[in-house]
């Protein structure tokens, strides 16, 4: 199980202004109020284990997160339905906010830095796996056409399909006229992409179960998700800006994710990483605010330079301590 | 190598393994489920479909031939023996013998960092390869004066032959077509009759070159891959062995910064890999049962690549007017 370890210049600026990150965080508290009322949650357990027991639990934007016992991973509960979760996606003012002003400012840097990075990483597996034929992929759980977008440039010559879209598809139909936009039929995918999709799945062991099942043998599965384990997370906890509901219904800790996919079965996991550049600065921003890690504080206090700074992010990436995760798992 | 092929062919689904030839039979202590010979004919006359010939390379081309010719497939370790002469006979058996599958050894091919950084060089994500730098050496152990392998005799080349061989079929598996080459060969350190180093520089009519340092002092294990391209660049390191002794396998891939005068960045941002599973050995083996059993053609480490890799070796020999291939040329 190989682990990558990334540099990059990306800075949280570019792809989420504050001004904007504010106006979406406001909306977003009146969607959560009016879309999600009370009663049409449902309770859930730790989406991995099953397990009740939990270690603790906050409250951010009126939804309530736990966190499991065994595992620590973070789950919102109670919980909406996908039906629930598509109205929240279709409707919500927060998401209306983000397609018409967050994406269009950020999308020249997202493509740049986040988007098609990403894409190119599963290129290079692609390549190694399937050499140059023409593939047949999916994305599933998409909430934005970025990817979809982005696939245009980097597999021009390979289909690539949108699954369970979380957002109108009428969107694309405006910037795509000549594509045929609709749900997939049940074909069977090269690969699959879940880019953040498990972080906002009502459940996910269904999720990578289907997953399983449309891949065809030998298939991969590309995944991008948050982590429980991260030293964001890990730091801040609720403090953490880069987590809210309910588009994080669930962070996985690494030791978790290993065991969602042991769950489901029938993968063999060919990397792990944690990638991510904006732990370290992400929790020097906050670290006013928080006031039992002195050592923590220390390092990047008294001691910060830049050479601490980036040997501190190669240790977090190395061990897979990151916030921000990447997987490639194989359908066996 | 012959404990290692015997590992993987025990483990396959498909293969099973009926007879080994060792001379040294303290090795084969397991020995209760083959039968145990020391006189390689015996392997030739059995009725065994496929071979793993693991010998010094000067019985290389004698056991490949007597197998081919009796329609055995044949799994052939490099160097793929001592001279040219040797891989053309093995070509003209196999050309005789075409239902035959002949492959060699080139192992590192098969291996996590190799795999990927092909796979990148493919995608053309960063262009196309502008020059490739190899490192590759030996600590040179306790024992390693004793070894066959620096008897020319025996083995028909120092550790360019041995060792550097990998790095040739890497650059020709990267690039290829080389047309010209400069080699410089020392024994210096050692005083074999054959190269302790290697220098080795080559071009092809592309425009594109390589450069590699064979080394039986390098006093470390070391292996070390640079591939420069137009839009950046890699850097492979390490190889994931049983021992470790090649340290980590890593990859490292490096885009181009465009710079202007005023502001040299020289240092852009890095993706390093790191590789845990080695899954070459097995990987090798699944190609060769794979073209068995499909009745394809071989196309990686075939025969073709076995004479290019070998080619290079002989022409850095030729041009190196060192003594030992000089008596051997005239």
């Amino acid at each position: 199980m190989e682990r990558a370890i990334v540099h990059s210049d990306l800075k949280k600026q570019e792809i989420q202004p504050q001004s904007l990150l504010d106006k979406y965080l406001a909306l977003l508290d009146i969607d959560i109020q009016n879309i999600f009322h009370e009663g049409s949650l449902e309770a859930a357990n730790c989406p991995v284990t099953g397990e009740s027991h939990t270690r603790e639990s906050f409250q951010k934007l009126h939804m309530k997160y736990l966190i499991s016992q065994s595992l620590g991973n973070i789950y919102i509960s109670p919980r909406p339905s996908p039906k629930l979760l598509k109205n929240f996606y279709y409707n919500s003012k927060a998401r209306e906010f983000w397609i018409n002003s967050v994406w269009p400012e950020t999308r020249i840097a997202r493509r740049e830095k986040i988007i098609d990075p990403q894409l190119m990483w599963a290129k290079t597996f692609l390549t190694q796996y399937f050499g140059e034929r023409k593939l047949l992929m999916a994305e599933f759980l998409a909430n934005h056409w970025g990817y979809y977008e982005g696939s245009k440039d980097i597999f021009p010559s390979s289909e690539y399909k949108l699954t369970e879209i979380l957002f109108n598809p009428n969107y694309l139909r405006k910037i795509f006229p000549n594509d045929l936009i609709g749900e997939s039929d049940d074909s069977h995918f090269d690969a699959v992409f879940l880019f953040e999709a498990l972080d906002r799945a009502p459940n996910p062991v269904e999720l990578i179960t289907e997953v399983h099942t449309s891949l065809n043998p030998g298939g991969l599965c590309f995944i991008t998700c948050l982590l429980s384990s991260g030293f964001e997370i890990q730091i801040l906890g609720q403090k953490s800006e880069i987590f809210v509901p309910p588009e994080r219904m669930n962070l996985f800790s690494y030791e978790g994710m290993i065991a969602l996919i042991e769950k489901v079965g029938g993968f063999e996991v060919l990397e792990f990483s944690t990638p991510g550049v904006l732990d370290i600065p992400n929790v020097v921003s906050k670290l006013e605010k928080i006031d039992d890690v002195p050592f923590i504080s220390y390092i990047f206090n008294q001691r910060k330079n830049e050479e601490l700074d980036y040997s501190f992010h190669e240790f977090l990436q190395l061990n897979r301590l990151g916030t921000f995760g990447r997987l490639v798992l194989k359908k066996k | 190598m012959g404990e290692i092929r015997r590992r993987i062919v025990d483990q396959h689904p498909d293969l099973s393994l009926s007879i080994v030839c060792e001379i040294d039979s303290d090795k084969l202590l397991d020995n209760g489920r083959f039968t145990l010979v020391r006189d390689p004919q015996k392997v030739i006359e059995s009725d065994v479909e496929a071979v793993f010939i693991c010998t010094p390379n000067y019985l290389i081309p004698g056991l490949t031939v007597q197998c081919i010719k009796r329609g055995k497939h044949v799994f052939c370790e490099k160097p793929p023996g001592r001279t040219i002469g040797d891989i053309k006979r093995m070509q003209d058996a196999e050309k005789e013998n075409p239902d035959v599958k002949l492959m060699f050894g080139f192992n590192h091919r098969y291996h996590p960092g190799v795999l990927r950084a092909k796979s990148i060089v493919d995608s053309g994500k960063l262009g196309k390869i502008v020059a490739l730098r190899g490192l590759y050496g030996k600590s040179g152990g306790k024992n390693f004066p004793d070894s066959w392998r620096n008897d020319f005799s025996t083995s028909g080349g120092g550790i360019l032959l041995d060792q550097g061989i990998h790095m040739l079929d890497l650059f020709n598996y990267f690039l290829g077509g080389f047309t010209s080459t400069k080699a410089f060969l020392s024994n210096g350190h050692w005083g074999f009759e054959v190269e302790d180093n290697a220098m080795v520089i080559l071009k092809n009519n592309n425009n594109q070159m390589a450069v590699l340092h064979s080394s039986a002092t390098f006093w470390k294990h070391m292996f070390q891959l640079n591939v420069i391209l137009e839009e950046g660049y890699l850097k492979l390191e390490g190889l994931l062995s049983k021992t470790g002794s090649y340290g980590r396998e890593t990859l490292v891939i490096g885009r181009r910064q465009f710079e202007d005068e005023t502001e040299a960045v020289g240092n852009p941002s890095e993706e390093t890999i790191y590789f845990d599973n080695d899954l070459s050995w097995e990987l090798e083996v699944n190609k060769f049962t794979d073209v068995i059993l499909n009745e394809k053609q071989v196309v990686e480490s075939s025969s073709i690549d076995a004479y290019n890799a070998m080619e290079l070796v002989h022409l850095c020999y030729e041009d190196s007017d060192f003594p030992i291939y000089k008596k051997e040329k005239n």
